[in-house]
């Protein structure tokens, strides 16, 4: 699909010349709500919860942070307070760790209000290499010239692995817009070795790379693939414009995840 | 419902019995009517008989008749753009006239709506419906001067564009699926070439287009907003005939000639394009290793097997192929044939018998080693559809007969191409189902004044063979998978589709027109994609979908001045309908075996007033229309379970088409569209998740795009005209968006391309410029 809606732009713009411009539009602004992002992993230091609150959608990126929560994550046996690090981001003691197959329980208190959601920490694959291989000016592929990165791993068989890999050049993740996202499901592939799976993105010599590999349950999968289904939000082949699927309860925006993570690097020589 | 039924049952018979048994020392002068040069069946050519002030209208195989006392007449046959023939009749028993009509060399085209009496437009019973010639769809401007016969019924009043590079045009307010296109009987699913840029169909094979927007024949039924027919073109059964084109995208030739002189002829027909061709010239490598194109085939063949019998057989082909350097290829395509036989029985009853076959198929093909797949999707159908016409006397005219189709529908398959591939095979659970319907209809004069149609169509899906699921009580689990076998039936469901047309003649030069129709689809399509692709595949009704159902309603004024010069016409329609379907949001409907559970279902209502104005005659002809219209719909699960408009919905919509011609050489087209901009979703609030800007949607349908508007011309210079000369040619320059309008196909909202911190509203005009384009045709 995606090479199709590549060569109708093609086609657009080289034979029909079809323009892009910048318009103003006046958005009406609907209630501000709370947003919870959180993330539980099994690698110590990555796990915290953010609150936000909605805005306008101008103002989405100033939006206020929420500095008067309560969070709490309860693993079934214990209940952790996670602190205030920084205005709005909610963090756990230094050293946890979450546990593949644990279910977490989050309950947010704001201004009295409760929002709570769940999560089971499913496991993900390790990736078993990462190599790269340049593509020069004008290459047969029809890429940009650059290096491209390419991960082995094996999907364990048996339907319902989700994952999601973000790749970081130099410590700054490509993940900056919706269509950046990289996400895939078993649905194709249940039970396959992937050999040089390419990363679709043109990097430079002496970049350091790393590739960090998550599992999702099935609510962060849906919610990430609606996420991307933004990057069409409105277009030709965008689909109808909907909310994203959010697993928090009690009237809030977001999605609170278990997923393990996968961490592989390679520097390009 | 069934009281209803019998009565209308027992009304046509009463009525044929009364009519017949004051009719003593009647007789039928009938026959047929073809063109003197090609030998086509002409259809709706008036045969009028001047005594009685009565006639006929030839059918769609070219026969009329006409049940007259006995005696002698005066039997007046005209057609638009033929030598009008006077023949005197003496009637003591049946007569068989059958009669052969000249194409008259007039120096003013005769551009506009087809070939019928002066003032049919007002004393037909047809309403909502209108008929282009291929000559009028051809003076129209077109797009990259590839002639376009759904694109020119974009330009009639209730008929609106999905919008530039979008499949698919809405009727009435309806969707664009609601819309049967037939080419010769066979349906075409999927009607558009490049995603909508150009239609399927070669305007070269075609003879003429009807859309009816309501007032459906009882004949037709299937889909919810419209019935449009294209008929092809039959061969040349004189001479060989060759005609063609070279234009700025593609290229045509057709070529026609009889198999057996006056007996039997067939015509072929292709086009390509060649935008391909270039590309391989491109220095940029992400063009150069591309190929975008299409082609299509079309080929008619007709025998005259007997006097009473004919046989034709119709074919298309068409497809588009994108290659994406050698990592993928991806095709699609429609594939159509029909075989029908029309037999006479005698001077009252002829029958037509037709076996159908058509198919939409979608191919990608992924080339790369590591992740080679084929993946398909395909429906197919077969179908058998038989009528049957019966001239009971002057005053009715019976038709029925049923319809019969075999749906074959693969939702999606993938296969694994090579033994590198991780990919695994994933085959969707097929689709079969009958389609059925059974009609009867009768075309009835009640007083010279009021004439009539009234008929019932009873039609039902039946789902046979193949797996349905279990669910509970949300909808939410398969709770169990049921096998069926190939020929169990497992659910039918179906219903009445009353159909009633009434005409009411004030004078020669005015009436009023009055409708109702009912009408059921059982296929739907699945598609949340705002555009539509060539993905989309339609599903059968079945224990979870419900079938469509549409009540419209409409009444109109017509009325023909200035000598018949200008026909003027007014309508309004309401039109109620149910179980419309549409899908829960963020659903993915690709490769989904469980497209129940995406499926939501609502009502729908729309309305609308439709004024036109046509400039039959003179060396300007044309149209002018209005129309005033609103669509809405209710589905639980979307907008909060509010009312809300359907995208297609614009309210005001204005066309201007005309054509000028200067000189016998030269002639000018231009047309004018304006329609307000279609209703679009926009958030009211967003939020930043993981550094991505994630809008908040309160509403359905919200906003509405700015309007669009854009002007189209053309001039076409014919070669120069000796006598005798067998070579025919011109020129045609058109230049699409003339004034290089940027109407706004989307507004999207978004982050920055460069600067991912800055959110912005970027609108795209699918068209940014002017397109001008040259076309070369020829015909000998």
């Amino acid at each position: 699909m995606k090479n199709i809606i590549l060569i109708i732009s093609l086609f657009s713009v080289v034979i029909l010349s079809s323009c892009e411009k910048v318009v103003d539009i006046d958005l009406k602004t609907s209630e501000s709500t709370v947003v919870v992002e959180g993330l539980i992993t099994d690698q110590s230091g990555m796990s915290y919860v953010k609150l936000t609150m909605s805005d306008a959608y101008f103002n989405a990126q100033q939006a206020k942070k929420v500095t008067n929560a309560e969070v709490k994550v309860s693993d079934g046996n214990t209940t952790m307070n996670f602190t205030q690090v920084q205005p709005g981001v909610y963090k756990p003691d230094a050293n946890f760790a979450g546990t593949t197959g644990r279910t977490y329980s989050l309950t947010v208190t704001v201004d009295g209000k409760v929002f709570t959601s769940q999560s089971t920490l499913p496991s993900v694959t390790p990736i078993d290499s990462i190599t790269y291989k340049y593509f020069p000016e004008n290459n047969a592929d029809g890429k940009d010239s650059g290096y491209y990165v390419y991960a082995s791993f094996n999907e364990p068989a048996g339907l319902g692995n989700n994952y999601k890999v973000d790749l970081y050049q130099n410590n700054i993740s490509k993940v900056e817009r919706p269509a950046d996202l990289i996400l895939f499901d078993d649905k194709y592939i249940d039970g396959r070795y992937a050999t040089d799976w390419e990363l679709p993105y043109a990097l430079e010599a002496g970049d350091s790379i790393t590739l960090k590999m998550y599992s999702l349950d099935k609510a962060g999968f849906d919610f990430y693939s609606a996420m991307l289904d933004l990057a069409d939000a409105g277009g030709l082949f965008g689909k109808t414009p909907a909310n994203l699927p959010t697993n928090i309860k009690g009237d809030a925006f977001g999605y609170f995840g278990a997923s393990a993570i996968t961490v592989k690097s390679v520097n390009i020589k | 419902m069934k009281k209803l039924i019998t009565l209308v049952l027992s009304i046509t018979l009463s009525l044929i019995f009364v009519s017949q048994s004051k009719a003593e020392n009647q007789f039928t002068v009938s026959g047929s009517i073809k063109d003197a040069k090609t030998a086509e069946d002409l259809i709706g050519v008036v045969v009028f008989v001047k005594e009685k002030s009565t006639g006929a209208t030839t059918d769609i195989n070219g026969s009329y008749s006409i049940k007259l006392p006995e005696g002698t007449y005066t039997l007046s046959v005209s057609y638009l753009g033929y030598t009008k023939i006077d023949t005197v009749v003496a009637l003591t028993k049946n007569v068989s006239l059958n009669i052969v009509l000249k194409e008259a060399h007039v120096a003013i085209a005769e551009a506009v709506v087809s070939a019928k009496k002066e003032n049919d437009h007002v004393t037909d019973l047809k309403m909502s419906s209108e008929k282009l010639s291929i000559e009028t769809i051809k003076s129209i401007p077109a797009f990259m001067g590839e002639v376009d016969v759904l694109k020119s019924l974009q330009l009639l009043p209730g008929v609106q564009s999905g919008g530039e590079g979008t499949t698919g045009f809405n009727v009435r307010g309806g969707s664009a699926d609601q819309n049967l296109v037939l080419l010769d009987d066979a349906p075409v699913y999927n009607a558009s070439h490049l995603l909508g840029f150009f239609s399927v169909f070669n305007a070269d094979a075609i003879k003429d287009v009807e859309i009816y927007k309501g007032g459906i024949p009882a004949a037709y039924g299937g889909r919810l907003s419209s019935l449009v027919d294209i008929k092809m073109k039959e061969g040349d059964a004189k001479k060989l005939a060759v005609e063609g084109g070279v234009g700025t995208i593609a290229s045509r030739l057709t070529v026609e000639a009889p198999i057996v002189k006056d007996k039997g002829s067939f015509i072929v027909s292709a086009r390509r394009t060649y935008a391909d061709v270039f590309l391989q010239f491109s220095s940029d490598e992400a063009l150069k290793n591309n190929r975008v194109y299409f082609y299509d085939l079309n080929a008619k063949l007709n025998y005259n097997l007997t006097e009473k019998d004919k046989l034709s057989l119709s074919g298309y082909y068409g497809q588009d192929v994108f290659k994406f350097n050698d990592d993928a290829k991806i095709t699609w395509g429609n594939k159509t044939a029909s075989g029908r036989w029309n037999h006479i029985f005698n001077d009252k009853f002829s029958s037509n018998v037709g076996l159908i076959y058509s198919d939409y198929n979608y191919t990608i093909t992924s080339l790369k080693s590591t992740e080679a797949f084929k993946g398909m999707l395909e429906i197919e159908d077969l179908s058998i559809k038989t009528d049957f016409n019966y001239y009971a006397n002057s005053k009715n005219t019976l038709r029925f007969g049923f319809n019969i189709i075999h749906h074959d529908i693969n939702p999606g398959s993938i296969e694994q191409q090579s033994d590198q591939s991780v990919v695994n095979d994933l085959e969707l659970d097929h689709k079969y189902a009958l389609e059925n319907a059974v009609y009867i209809s009768n075309d009835q004069e009640l007083t010279p004044k009021l004439s009539v149609q009234y008929g019932i169509r009873y039609s039902f899906l039946q789902n046979i063979g193949g797996t349905v699921y279990k669910y509970d009580s949300n909808m939410e689990n398969v709770t169990d998978t049921i096998e069926y076998n190939s020929t169990h039936i497992h659910k039918q469901q179906g219903g009445f589709e009353p159909r009633l047309s009434l005409r009411y003649t004030i004078d020669d030069r005015s009436s009023v027109k009055v409708s109702y129709n009912k009408t059921m689809q059982y296929l739907h399509l699945i598609s949340n994609v705002a555009g539509g692709t060539p993905l989309d595949i339609y599903m059968p009704s079945d224990e979870y979908i419900k079938p469509q159902e549409a009540d419209q309603y409409a009444a109109g004024y017509f009325r023909n001045v200035h000598d018949n010069m200008f026909e003027t016409s007014v309508e309004v329609y309401y039109k109620n309908m149910k179980n419309q379907v549409d899908f829960k949001d963020n659903v993915d409907l690709l490769l989904n075996n469980n497209i129940e559970q995406a499926v939501l279902t609502g009502t729908g209502k729309a309305y609308g007033a439709e004024f036109m104005i046509k400039k039959q005659k003179g060396k300007l002809t044309g149209w002018a229309s209005y129309t005033l219209s609103r669509s809405e719909r209710k589905i639980d699960g979307i907008n909060n379970g509010k009312t809300y408009v359907a995208t297609q919905d614009k309210p005001h919509s204005v066309n201007l088409v005309g054509t000028y011609q200067l000189s016998k050489r030269w002639e000018l087209g231009a047309t004018w569209v304006y329609a307000s901009g279609s209703a679009v979703t926009m958030p009211s609030g967003g939020f930043e998740y993981n550094g991505i800007v994630v809008p908040v949607y309160t509403e359905r349908n919200g906003y509405r795009l700015p309007a669009s508007h854009r002007l189209d011309i053309s001039v076409t210079l014919k070669g120069k005209e000796k006598p005798n000369q067998r070579y025919h040619s011109s020129w045609n320059l058109s230049l699409y968006n003339a004034y290089g309008r940027q109407n706004p196909y989307s507004i999207q909202l978004r982050q920055n391309e460069d600067d991912p911190k800055i959110t912005e509203a970027v609108q795209t005009s699918i068209i940014g410029t002017i397109i001008p384009s040259i076309t070369y045709n020829f015909k000998f």
